[in-house]
């Protein structure tokens, strides 16, 4: 007899960007899964995208225009309607589920993952008594703080977590339906231009350094990541092109009106020939893979450009945004006024992003000028000197490095991250040392809780213990934080500007106690389970700063050695 | 409803006359539906009278069949603009229905459109009409077939669908309509009631989802 095959269902009611940054996910979910069938909920225009795409088994489309137009049709009864809904989704409510994943985090999800019977469910839905259900940390977290406040940390490393999966960066796109010969062809003779201009064109303006073709990086401008009106192409565009190291290549979008708009704008300013590059979805990650690197703000192109592993270089006008899912190192935020961009910047930054100089005195054009930080987001950002929550930044970076340490299930790379290096030697000390200091507090509370846990179950002094063990709880759940920084750090409203890893813990992985239905000796063993696995938590996190300290000071002191050891060989 | 009902029911008297061109005309109820004269030429001078509308649509919903010359012509000019086209007409005397249908098959002329003639509290309940509406379509009619039978089509063109439950819960699909049951909803509450009752509920079925999911799908 065979085994009954699992069948399992993803929902993402969002756009095409979120699309491809869910492929990245659902390929380790997978991974996981095998032999495990696989439907997806989406929206019709997703299609394209999820057709690039092998794994799901099954594709269902809410096509939410056609049954708009049949109850706008005052001429038809509302079964026409009903039946419509009923012949895309009927399948999937009548069947039954093992798991549902519901990424979205929005009203129409919900109510479509209230209607499907399945045994687990990841993601916001209703109940039956019209409450929404929050199955994991994750939900609580995006249902609780995200919709109040935009600024948090990566979404990616939160469903990662939600969903126990550890990442992997297999190829996951289908290639045989890349169309790959013209395009290899065209970009052999775009490397060839680059460097025929390099050697006597724009690009010779320099300070007359001898350039390669292979030193002239083709660098990718994606026009549909950055608003149309409001960016200057023409300067970013000239700058790349009178740099020595770099050649620009504008990346246009088939027939997109708007982007030979912006090309007619930027050939009336400049006056030699731009070398362009039409895409469509379909053949723009073959596209992306042939390019050095790509100059982006937020999108499809941009997703597309962390899938293939690409350097990208992100531009942002302003700090706050939705779309922070630059997880890798290959990322650089670059923050600059697009109107009129910082272009000694930009140059430095794809120094920094691709030719790896890393150091602040090497790479930086001007030190006074520009630092680089950490957004809410965990993305590095270079911008202009100026007041900015830095520790903070700091701060969510440490939480973003633990949360990925744990779900990939293996250390880091600290040594990979070479962003560690561009902090002060004071500034991260300090930082891990605050953090160390409130997750001890933490620790110590909880120790004194099991304690009167265990007193209470052996049936000495019940009543004092119980007391102590209810402020104790109500210490640790509501206001436990005395740390040293006195930062806020209440449980239940979590200061995302100051969120570090010992508040995300304690957000994140506090003991569910109201979720304990037993009573008695049971109820008390379930809490102490709850608490464990908190004190568990809470341990692998001192853990982690301990090695990240250890990996600081070490680094530090190889510097020193290294100048001792040639002072010795002198 | 009554009076639509009798209307088409009612045995119409048809006669056949020849129009002095030497094609058929159809006399109903001492109705004449084409010109006495020549046929084909006042189909002809109805489709130039439309042409620019045929140029913008290829979905026509022509209003009275008469002996089918101004749809013949009407079809010729959409052949000139489009591609392909779609035309359904609604006649509702099924006797002169079925004396076309017998004459285009004994003359071998093909017909390239559809023809509904049900009872109007019928009609709106085929998929034919409605995947036709949704596209749509320019709405022609021919005077005399309206002129004819000006009830049925006024109340074609001012029909406005019930939204209780009772009146479309027959035509819910099978397993729709088990789906939907657990729901207990009140025959004559709409769709939007009974969301807003279901938030007095004690408790919620997924059929009470199912309808706040078309109810957000179509409203948001």
């Amino acid at each position: 007899m065979t085994p009954q095959i699992k069948k399992n269902i993803i929902i993402s009611l969002a756009d095409k960007s979120e699309i491809i940054f869910l492929m990245r996910l659902f390929q380790s979910i997978k991974m996981q899964n095998k032999n495990t069938h696989w439907t997806l909920v989406t929206w019709p225009e997703n299609l394209d995208v999820v057709q690039l795409f092998e794994g799901f088994d099954q594709v269902v489309t809410v096509n939410k225009s056609k049954y708009s137009k049949i109850q706008s049709t005052p001429l038809f009864p509302n079964s026409f309607g009903l039946n419509a809904l009923w012949e895309d989704l009927g399948d999937i409510f009548r069947e039954k589920y093992t798991k549902l994943i519901n990424i979205s985090n929005n009203e129409i999800s919900a109510v479509i993952a209230s209607c499907i019977t399945t045994e687990s469910v990841t993601g916001i839905k209703f109940n039956e008594y019209a409450n929404v259900e929050l199955s994991d940390p994750w939900t609580a977290f995006t249902n609780e703080i995200f919709t109040e406040q935009a600024e948090s940390f990566n979404r990616f490393d939160l469903l990662k977590f939600a969903c126990s999966i550890t990442e992997n960066y297999q190829p996951i796109l289908k290639n045989s339906k890349v169309p790959s010969t013209i395009l290899n062809q065209s970009f052999a003779s775009i490397r060839q231009k680059a460097k025929t201009t390099a050697t006597g064109g724009a690009g010779s303006t320099g300070a007359g350094a001898t350039v390669t073709a292979t030193d002239r990086k083709i660098i990718g401008i994606d026009l549909a990541g950055l608003p149309k009106d409001e960016t200057d192409w023409s300067e970013i565009i000239f700058t790349l092109s009178a740099s020595e190291q770099y050649y620009p290549v504008i990346l246009v979008q088939k027939n997109n009106s708007d982007h030979r708009e912006i090309l007619q704008k930027v050939l009336r300013t400049l006056e030699y020939k731009l070398t362009t590059l039409e895409y469509s979805l379909t053949s723009a990650t073959k596209m992306i893979e042939e390019l050095d690197g790509v100059i982006s703000g937020s999108g499809v192109i941009k997703q597309l450009v962390h899938l293939a592993n690409v350097p990208c270089l992100t531009l942002k006008e302003n700090i706050i945004s939705n779309l922070g899912y630059s997880d890798r190192i290959s990322d650089l935020v670059f923050i600059t006024s697009l109107a009129n961009p910082e272009t000694n910047g930009i140059i430095a930054a794809l120094d920094i992003l691709i030719a790896g100089k890393v150091s602040k005195s090497t790479s930086m054009p001007n030190d006074d000028l520009f630092q680089v930080v950490k957004d809410s987001w965990g993305s590095f950002l270079l911008q202009l000197t100026g007041e900015m929550k830095e520790n903070a930044n700091i701060r969510n970076y440490l939480s973003r490095l633990f949360y990925i340490e744990q779900n990939t299930s293996s250390s880091l790379h600290l040594k990979d991250c070479w962003i560690l290096e561009l902090l002060e030697a004071n500034e991260l000390e300090n930082i891990i040392n605050d953090e160390r200091k409130k997750l001890e507090e933490t620790n110590k509370s909880l120790l004194n809780l099991l304690r009167a846990l265990n007193d209470m179950r052996s049936g000495v002094d019940v009543q004092n213990q119980s007391k102590k063990f209810f402020v104790g709880i109500d210490h640790l759940l509501n206001n436990s934080a005395t740390s040293a920084s006195n930062e806020a750090a209440n449980s239940e409203s979590i200061d995302l500007a100051n969120v570090g890893l010992a508040n995300v813990i304690r957000f994140l992985e506090r003991p569910r106690l109201l979720s304990i239905q037993e009573t008695g000796e049971d109820g008390l063993k379930a809490i102490q389970n709850e608490l464990l696995n908190f004190k568990h938590a809470v341990n692998e996190a001192t853990n982690f700063c301990h090695k990240l300290h250890a990996f600081y000071s070490r680094a530090n002191l190889v510097k020193e050695t290294r100048t001792i050891s040639n002072v010795d060989s002198l | 409803m009554t009076n639509t009902n009798s209307e088409t029911e009612k045995k119409s008297e048809i006669d056949f006359i020849i129009a002095k061109s030497g094609h058929i005309v159809p006399v109903v109820d001492q109705i004449y539906l084409h010109s006495v004269y020549d046929p084909i030429k006042e189909a002809d001078d109805y489709a130039q009278t439309h042409e620019d509308d045929l140029k913008k649509n290829s979905t026509v919903l022509m209003l009275g069949l008469g002996f089918g010359y101004h749809i013949f012509q009407i079809i010729n000019k959409l052949k000139v603009n489009h591609t392909t086209f779609n035309l359904l007409v609604l006649e509702p005397n099924q006797q002169l229905v079925e004396h076309f249908i017998n004459y285009c098959s004994e003359k071998n002329i093909k017909v390239e459109f559809k023809i509904l003639s049900s009872p109007i509290d019928k009609i709106f309940y085929q998929d034919v009409l409605l995947n036709f509406m949704l596209q749509k379509p320019l709405v022609l009619m021919h005077k005399a077939s309206f002129n004819k039978d000006k009830s049925y089509f006024t109340t074609f063109l001012q029909y406005r669908a019930p939204k209780v439950f009772e009146t479309f819960e027959g035509h819910l699909k099978t397993h729709l309509k088990d789906f939907l049951a657990e729901g207990n909803f009140a025959p004559n509450q709409t769709i939007q009631e009974a969301i807003a009752a279901s938030t007095k509920k004690n408790k919620l079925t997924k059929a009470d989802y199912y309808l706040k999911l078309y109810d957000l799908l179509t409203h948001s």
